[in-house]
């Protein structure tokens, strides 16, 4: 069965290097600002469309197309939290308002894209540069999907040199750990608040952006997908990133190998095993950390 | 809606009329201006319940969420056929109205919008409903509310199966189908099997109960047919509804190594699927793929169709038959949408013409009238003759399969060859004899 | 998460009655039952409030009679409402039972459950078969009256069913707090729709459903149909009224009083030697069991149970209503339900509408959270108050003086909005705090569900605000 394992392994990363994306957004938003933006699903989806279409206008080139799309999703995701999330952080219960709030922005934006692109399905051909099969282990997979994982895994890398390494980094981590005392400091937070909140968005939009050539796009992609991340980081601990990528996997190894093995049942699994996590480990396999 | 792009042609359409038939037509055009007539389709909201001179039908489809292009697709069709039908002179002389509702393809709502439409609205009767799930919930309260339903879309067997032969069974003298429903279709992937050089089989279906109906069926016929065919365990899944990736599904499938695969994924699922089987090499692993809802609501887009060379099902094909109704049909609609009609577009346009003759055929709209003419009547619309069973009220139609093929014409995969298989029955009955499941029709 | 600024900074407020925050017995709760802020009103009209009151009382138009009105409107709902509307308002009784009981955690515990749909759903299905696996037994034994009994039986089993469920699920789920305690519910529930539509013990027809139809029964020689819809609406007319009346006393007991201290201060209460995390485990089960009658009563009128009911989506339904109604009234989340239901239902008379409800709710959800953190309930109460100041001025100043009033009160209003559009231009780092001050306050609560443009005459002046209840002692902060 050793090829069989290294099939499913590759599928496993693959699908787990989609998640991340999706969930690492979802979760710095939520490790800074502690928002839980139900709308990142929806921003994932717009990721998606915007690729679609903003490529059809621009020569049709996927990349273009793609890259456009994800900072026109980030400004969104700065627009909302500028004008509808930003008045509701002093209350009590800001978390749970705000995560009420965002329900009703997803709802909005998924109406909106059903009025600008229908509810038909739209399909995409894979980038022509990355159109190819590659051989690893006696197993092929297609170059973009080991792209997806690539990117995922630089994301990851990605974000933690920054804010590790630099200034602006250790400046959030600062006020993820001790908001009021980072104000104290002079740290403009709600400007940082929004510029998170952008970066986080810009994540949904380019996880979103890379899914349009794997998969059919809808105005109901967001919905499935923001259940799923909830799963991802609640198991790999809430404001996590590394925990965001732990999760991911492994939802994503599940997944692969769960299919194979188990015949029926497995629909509940992801939710039982976030269950246990919360049980047994409420803030996640490593979500003892702030934001890494 | 986003999209209307009726509306410039309807009015098109009827000044023609004016210029051509001196003042008649144009009065009725003002008459229409007059009663809002729903902004000018016919989809009014409020203006039911006048029987004497407006006939009111409930359209009960999906409108919005996951779901939502089956109800856009159905909604071209009653434009189509409420135009049409007015622009002759009506029902019996009476002005038709469709009132669209959504039913979220959530049970509870489809039983408020039926409820609402007959009790609120005093709709003549109902058509329409996409969802299995809700079309079972619906049914018996159609029982109740007495008005007749003819269903456009909702394919499972049980619905037209009469309450009682089966725990699942849920048919009564009220629920009517004239789209063919999963065992009928079924019956069809059946005898293509029959056909085919392969023996090792297996499935891929959404994990509800159509997907597993649909696989259940298929092994009932192919066993009745005494086929000899070896039904891969190992291979069959059922991928969750709205699945983001299907590959580890497409992964079990091949390694389970069968001929041929049975599909009744649709919609975006199967665009999912189709994209991901093809990067992984799956169409060219396995011999034979037969998708059940292969030519849905995806027909008329380019990008989102099958490869080339597989077997692809619908209930309703706009170029077979090849017969006039079809042929007007199709071009009417073209003209109008600049696309080909889905099987749920042609659903709901023939619902409206059959109730059209129904009512004209029984004079009325009472529902005692309308049930005895609807059980064994015969009709014709665009899918061709066929007849509404006696018994169960479901249409007796041939299936439809085919292969895909691109045509430059349309802009679109089509299905070349296209073969409509008899169902007769009879003969589905006795295939599924040696089981528990109804034939349902 | 603490402010950044002291709580009322905001000029147009200068004292919090706080100590009427826990008393809903208070000086006046209002005609829907204030829960946690009492709304107390002074200054503006303090002498013509008391005559307005007094009066009014004197007249008899106490909170008792108002009650009693709309138990006589309920009693003649049948009577007077086309039949559909009966059928309407009977899923509106049991949906406001299903999203107050969800509020006895929310409200009133602090407690965010985003999975009460498995406690809905699992005593619907209790119901359903109780009917199909005991009605037939029951049948042969009892002859005519079985369908009763079997409805009986199943209301006793559905209750068992939910609380078998909800005390595991409640112990485990209150360990946690805000986000994860919703996160974990929502888990919960996810996890029985799982079930429910893999169905791998064959027993729930899966996706399909179960059809559930109560039947006829023979009672004195004549056939009565449990599921006419008139009998069925008194049935759920008596079990929603005694459902609500029973949680209205949950919340005014003791314990009730304790579990709202939990929701001001855990910490506090704990410091108090209080078993925090027992009570709200009970108050869990208490509230699972009310949602559970809600399920049972709901399957027979929809005459079907699927597994959307324990869907997420259903459970986002109590959490709308709460939001929408005002989650800090009891009879909040009712008006709530009621938006909800109602809004839907208006919308489906729209054909152009129709297909984008959802936009719809999506606005109603962001203005509500934006702008009226109390909800309707507080706008009616407001509206409430405005009314009997009008009728105060009326009936001392005479006809001339009550245009005048309301005249003011729409200038005052309009100021309002002017100011608050002027605000939000240069709003810029400004804390957040004074904003949610003024727009969750009496001053510049309408009432959006009438979408009136009547507000509390006080508003700009003198404090009238009911107690902001979004301003907690900072001891409430949550982990």
């Amino acid at each position: 069965m050793f090829p069989l394992f290294v099939a499913e392994t590759l599928i496993g990363l693959s699908i787990g290097g989609r998640l991340f994306l999706i969930a690492v957004g979802l979760s710095l938003i939520f490790g800074v600002l502690n928002v839980l933006n139900f709308a990142h699903g929806v921003f994932y989806m717009l990721g998606a469309y915007g690729a679609i279409t903003v490529s059809a206008l621009l020569l049709d080139n996927f990349w273009l197309g793609a890259a456009v799309g994800i900072v026109a999703v980030g400004i969104v995701g700065a627009i909302v939290e500028f004008g509808l999330i930003r008045p509701l952080y002093d209350r009590d219960e800001a978390i749970l308002d705000q995560l009420i709030l965002t329900f009703g922005v997803a709802m909005i934006v998924h109406e909106l894209a059903r009025m600008l692109w229908g509810s038909q399905p739209r399909s995409i051909p894979t980038p022509g540069s990355l159109d190819f099969s590659v051989g690893i282990l006696g197993e092929t997979i297609t170059a973009y999907r080991l792209f997806v994982i690539g990117v995922s895994v630089v994301v990851l890398v990605g974000l933690w040199l920054f804010l590790t390494r630099t200034h602006h980094g250790h400046v959030i981590r600062a006020t993820a750990s001790d908001r009021e005392m980072a104000a104290m400091l002079g740290v403009d937070v709600p400007r940082l608040y929004t510029t998170v909140f952008l970066l986080g968005s810009l994540l949904a939009g380019l996880g979103g952006a890379l899914a349009a050539p794997l998969q059919a796009v809808s105005p109901a992609l967001g919905d499935q997908i923001i259940i799923d991340a909830f799963v991802v980081v609640v198991i790999g601990g809430l404001g996590s990133i590394s925990g965001a990528f732990v999760g991911a996997m492994l939802v994503g190894l599940f997944q692969a190998f769960g299919v194979q093995y188990i015949a029926a049942g497995d629909l509940a699994l992801p939710f039982i095993a976030m269950i246990l996590v919360l049980v047994f480990r409420p803030r996640g396999l490593l979500g003892e950390d702030e934001v890494l | 809606m986003g999209v209307h792009p009726s509306t410039d042609g309807v009015e098109d359409r009827r000044s023609v009329g004016a210029t051509g038939g001196a003042g008649v037509p144009l009065r009725r055009r003002h008459f229409l201006t007059a009663t809002g007539a729903g902004a000018a389709l016919g989809l009014a909201g409020c203006l039911g319940g006048d029987d004497d001179d407006v006939v009111t039908l409930g359209a009960p489809y999906i409108l919005s969420g996951f779901a939502a292009m089956y109800g856009e697709e159905a909604e071209y069709g009653v434009e189509l056929a409420v135009d049409q039908i007015n622009e002759e002179g009506g029902i019996d002389g009476q002005e038709v109205e469709v009132i669209l509702r959504d039913t979220e393809a959530d049970p509870d709502t489809g039983i408020r919008q039926a409820r609402s439409l007959v009790e609120e609205d005093d709709v003549d009767a109902l058509f329409g409903l996409d969802s299995s799930a809700v079309g079972l919930a619906v049914a018996p309260v159609m029982e109740e509310l007495q008005v007749p339903i003819v269903i456009t879309h909702a394919a499972t067997p049980f619905i037209t199966a009469p309450a009682g032969v089966h725990d699942r069974a849920a048919g009564n003298e009220y629920v009517f189908r004239i789209s063919n429903h999963l065992g009928q279709n079924v019956h069809g992937a059946a005898v293509v099997a029959g056909d085919l050089d392969a023996t090792r089989w297996t499935n891929v279906g959404p994990d509800y109960a159509f997907g597993h109906d649909t696989w259940e069926y298929f092994v009932a016929y192919t066993e009745g047919m005494d086929l000899g065919l070896e039904y891969v365990e190992d291979g069959v899944t059922f991928p969750e509804l709205a699945s983001d990736d299907y590959t580890p599904h497409i992964e079990r499938i091949l390694s389970a190594e069968p001929e041929a695969v049975l599909s009744s994924l649709w919609g975006t699922d199967l665009v999912t699927f189709v994209d991901q089987a093809e990067d992984a090499g799956f169409f060219e692993e396995v011999d034979h793929f037969l998708a059940s809802v292969g030519m849905g609501t995806e027909l008329p887009t380019e990008e989102l169709a099958l490869p080339e060379g597989q077997w692809a099902s619908s209930r309703y094909w706009p170029f077979a038959p090849d017969s006039p109704e079809n042929q007007e049909f199709r071009e009417t609609y073209w003209d109008e949408y600049e696309r080909l009609p889905t099987y749920n577009a042609e659903g709901a346009y023939r619902a409206l013409w059959l109730y059209k003759d129904v009512i004209e055929e029984a004079g009325t709209t009472e529902t005692d009238a309308l049930l005895e003419t609807l059980h064994g009547y015969e009709h014709t619309g665009p899918v061709g003759e066929y007849t509404i069973s006696e018994e169960t009220g479901q249409a007796i139609l041939p299936s439809i399969w085919g292969v895909t093929e691109y045509s430059d014409e349309w802009g679109t995969h089509v299905l070349e060859p296209v073969h409509r298989v008899d169902a007769p029955p009879d003969e589905l009955a006795s295939l599924l004899d040696h089981t528990d499941l109804p034939a349902g029709v | 998460m603490s402010g950044d600024d002291e709580p009322t900074t905001d000029g147009s407020r200068d004292d919090e009655p706080t100590a009427d925050r826990s008393t809903p017995d208070g000086p006046d709760p209002g005609a829907l039952g204030v829960a946690g802020p009492a709304v107390e009103r002074a200054g503006h009209g303090h002498e013509r409030l008391s005559f307005t009151r007094s009066r009014l009382i004197e007249e008899g138009w106490t909170r008792e009679r108002l009650l009693g009105l709309f138990v006589v409107w309920c009693l003649l709902v049948p009577v007077v409402l086309p039949s559909f509307q009966v059928y309407l308002f009977t899923e509106f009784l049991l949906l406001a039972v299903f999203a107050t009981a969800f509020n006895l955690l929310y409200g009133y515990t602090g407690l965010l459950s985003f999975g009460h749909a498995l406690f809905y759903a699992a005593a619907g299905y209790a119901i359903a078969l109780t009917f199909r696996e005991l009605g037939p037994e029951l049948a042969g034994v009892l002859g005519g009256i079985s369908p009763l009994a079997t409805l009986l039986v199943a209301v006793v089993l559905g209750l068992a069913f939910t609380l078998v469920i909800a005390a595991p699920v409640g112990y485990l789920s209150v360990r946690l707090d805000e986000i994860y305690f919703a996160l974990i519910t929502l888990s919960f529930s996810m996890a029985f729709y799982a079930v429910l539509i893999q169905d791998p013990y064959g027993l729930t027809q899966g996706s399909d459903g179960m059809l559930l139809l109560l039947g006829t029964v023979e009672l004195f020689g004549a056939d009565v149909a449990l599921a006419d819809r008139n009998l069925y609406y008194y049935l759920v007319l008596a079990v929603a009224g005694g459902s609500m009346y029973a949680m209205w006393r949950v919340i005014n007991s003791p314990f009730g009083t304790v579990c709202r201290a939990i929701r001001e201060s855990p910490d506090r209460v704990s410091a108090l030697g209080v078993n925090v995390t027992y009570h709200q485990w009970v108050m869990f089960v208490v509230s699972a069991f009310f949602v559970g009658i809600a399920g049972l009563f709901i399957a027979p009128l929809h005459s079907i149970v699927t597994p959307a009911m324990s869907f997420w989506t259903t459970s986002a339904i109590p959490v709308v209503a709460a939001v929408i109604g005002g989650a800090f009234y009891f009879l909040g989340p009712a008006v709530g339900a009621f938006v909800f239901l109602y809004l839907r239902w208006g919308l489906s008379r729209y054909p152009a509408f129709e297909a984008h409800w959802e936009l719809f709710y999506g606005l109603v959800l962001i203005l509500v959270l934006l702008y009226f953190k109390e909800g309707a309930a507080a706008g009616l109460v407001a509206l409430g108050h405005w009314l009997e100041d009008l009728y105060g001025v009326y009936r001392t100043d005479g006809r001339s003086a009550a245009i005048e009033f309301v005249r003011s009160t729409l200038s005052e209003k309009a100021a309002a909005v002017r100011r608050e559009v002027g605000r939000t231009s240069v709003r810029g780092r400004r804390s957040a705090r004074g904003q949610v001050a003024t727009a969750g306050g009496g001053s510049d609560s309408t009432d959006p569900g009438g979408g009136s443009d009547s507000t509390d005459p006080g508003s700009g002046s003198d404090s009238t605000d009911p107690t902001d209840p979004t301003d907690r002692p900072s001891g409430g902060d949550r982990p």
